[in-house]
């Protein structure tokens, strides 16, 4: 047998990490004055191999960061490998590196020496800023928000400003708001957060900063008429905003992140999310929609007091869900069903429905499991990462990964493909589990969940202050079921067996029965309110 | 051919000479090496329980077998840590990453 057909494919040669087979360059330690506090100082010492010995080896001393050094000329750049190792290796040269710290002669290059080399002209070695450039748009944006921030104007009207782009460095600029409190005589200073308006409606935005979600004074958002295609997950974070207008768009699903928004610590009350190219069911949810076009939803009046603390803004109920598509930490997806793939026409089978339930509630105590969900344990999973998606998860958390991309050869282009899109999704803000919420790059699973949406408002119908009652967001058939994207880090956030009653957000209080809502006991109960 | 029980251990081998001992369970996580090991193959490593790696230097090896261990302590946690990646080392680890067959886990899991 022969033993040698066992060898491998090669693995591209690119990305060796061989210390021993890299040109030298002479270096100038000109970082010396850009930096104001002394740089690291490194050494590398080659791995023990006989080569090394026969070579006759020398040790190399770096100054600074392995990223501060440039990488197309660098020896010690693990990104600057590939670069180098792609075209014909270059011969290696024994001169000296001035920053070896080694004058001994050894090599007898001593009348070589530095006034030589200091021809060169001497280069930063720090990576080079490269200041984007922004539009004419961005640039008034940037001026408008200044001198909002001057007069301590809260409200930023940007209407209608052929706005095409938005970075993060102008969103940025938002965070230095600090309320200036107006000085009033005889009254009380009085210090208060500040609440910040944004109003970007019919600009022509097809994407959004991460920046913008950091934003923690936004009270007030108005997206509307643009051409956003996504929300990204990190809205959810916007727990201050109260409202959000995201109608008028390209949007073809929501991010399930977005509920966060509902919960008790939120304060959202407005919400507009239509009209917007939403994926439709291809199966309607008719025999859920009974009571729409009547009285939409009741309350019980006999509540023998009145309590607004902790009643939900919103309910929401799952009506049903899409197939399931399952990706490959690289991107490859293996499932037959894919979510691009129904982009074209917009209608997406529905595999399975939710079921019915008559009862459910909520409540204000975290430690009280509101009845959500039945988890599910899948036996044959594990929440462990596959390693490719554990290096994405560690890259994403640098500064570095937006450089990684360049550094990857042809040969590899998934994995480069891999990598945009990881810095594409970094620059939003990032994705997480929707079930988890671990921070993740590539989702395992992803599907679409339709959820039928209401407000929670006071009626001030036939007398009835003080009484609450369920409004649809909206009247029209299409636009009550809302697609929402969940995405899994693992098969263990994978759907789940629910169920399709009331949803109360975390931290609400409440209960519904069919199409009653209490904001106490039940009436059978009533005898013993705990004033709670 | 001996018909044995496989042992516990594989040896893994780095480019630059490095060995490192491996529970054979949790190596198992990479098709590749599964490939490589299984005993019903006549390969030289399914015999002596060794792969030699030769392009991928013991940097990177080293980390790779740090993630066998990682997903055989945590395949059936609940919480599940993040694991340390050095970014100088990112690059060339995604590379062997995906030549190991590392970028899913869900069918490999016990
Ligand atoms: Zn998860």
């Amino acid at each position: 047998m022969d033993q040698e057909d066992v060898s491998l494919p090669p693995l591209i040669s690119g990305v060796s990490h061989n210390p021993r087979k890299r040109p030298r360059q002479p270096r100038l330690s000109s970082s010396l004055s850009v930096n104001s506090s002394d740089p690291a100082i490194f050494s590398s010492d080659d791995d023990p191999a006989l080569d090394n010995y026969v070579e006759g080896r020398q040790k190399k001393k770096y100054i600074g960061s392995w990223y501060k050094h440039d990488p197309a000329s660098s020896s010690d750049s693990t990104f600057g490998e590939p670069t180098v190792a792609l075209g014909p290796k270059p011969k290696r040269t024994f001169r000296r590196d001035f920053d070896s710290g080694v004058f001994l002669g050894s090599d007898g290059t001593d009348s070589e020496g530095v006034p030589e080399v200091l021809d060169n002209p001497a280069k930063p070695r720090l990576p080079q800023v490269v200041i984007p450039k922004i539009s004419p748009a961005e640039q008034k944006l940037r001026d408008k928000i200044e001198r909002c921030l001057e007069t301590g104007d809260e409200a930023i009207d940007f209407w209608q400003m052929d706005l095409t782009e938005l970075s993060n460095d102008t969103i940025a600029l938002l965070s230095q708001f600090t309320h200036i409190p107006k000085i009033t005589k005889d009254v009380a200073f009085e210090q208060k957060e500040p609440e910040l308006k944004l109003y970007l409606a019919q600009n022509r935005l097809m994407r959004l900063p991460g920046a913008l979600f950091d934003v923690t004074y936004l009270t007030t958002l108005s997206l509307r008429n643009n051409k956003l295609t996504d929300v990204p997950p990190a809205i959810g974070k916007m727990s201050n905003l109260q409202q959000l207008n995201l109608s008028q768009n390209r949007i073809r699903n929501f991010p399930v992140e977005l509920l966060d928004l509902f919960k008790a610590n939120s304060r959202l009350e407005g919400l507009s999310l239509f009209p917007n190219p939403l994926l439709l069911a291809e199966q309607p949810f008719e025999s859920l929609l009974d009571n729409v076009g009547e009285e939409p939803f009741q309350v019980w009046d006999g509540a023998p007091w009145k309590t607004t603390e902790n009643l939900p803004r919103f309910l929401t109920r799952r009506l049903g869900r899409s197939p399931v598509q399952a990706t490959e930490s690289t991107g490859k997806i293996t499932s037959a069903f894919s979510i691009q793939s129904i982009m074209d026409t917009g209608v997406v089978s529905v595999e399975h429905f939710f079921n019915a339930k008559h009862e459910s509630h909520g409540s204000p105590n975290p430690s009280e499991e509101p009845d959500v969900a039945v988890q599910q344990q899948t036996a044959s999973s594990t929440r462990v990462p596959s390693l490719v998606e554990a290096v994405m998860r560690s890259a994403h958390r640098t500064p570095h990964l937006g450089e990684m991309v360049s550094y990857i050869p042809d040969e590899l282009s998934h994995l480069r493909a891999l990598c945009d899109r990881a810095a594409v999704q970094k620059d939003q803000g990032g994705l997480v589990c929707s079930q988890c919420r671990r921070a993740i790059v590539t989702p395992a699973l992803e599907w679409i969940e339709w959820r039928e949406i209401r407000s929670f408002s006071e009626s001030t119908r036939f007398g009835r202050a003080g009484k609450y009652r369920l409004v649809p967001i909206s009247v029209r058939r299409d636009e009550i079921n809302v697609p929402f994207i969940h995405r899994a880090c693992s098969l263990r956030c994978g759907p789940q067996e629910q169920h399709a009653g009331w949803e109360f957000p975390q931290g609400t209080r409440g209960r519904t029965i069919g199409n009653i809502f209490y904001t106490g006991p039940l009436p059978s109960e009533e005898g013993t309110p705990s004033n709670q | 051919m001996d018909v044995q029980a496989p042992s516990k251990y594989v040896t893994l081998i780095s480019s630059d000479g490095f060995e490192f001992v491996v529970l054979r369970e949790a190596a198992m996580v990479s098709p590749i090496v599964k490939g490589m090991l299984d005993p019903k193959s006549q390969f030289a490593e399914a015999k002596h329980a060794r792969c030699v790696f030769q392009e991928i230097s013991s940097i990177v090896l080293d980390k790779i077998v740090e993630y066998f261990h990682y997903w055989y302590r945590y395949r059936n946690s609940e919480d599940v840590p993040d694991m340390d990646i050095p970014v100088e080392i990112c690059l060339e680890l995604l590379a062997a990453a995906d030549y190991l067959g590392l970028d899913h886990v869900n069918l490999n899991s016990k």
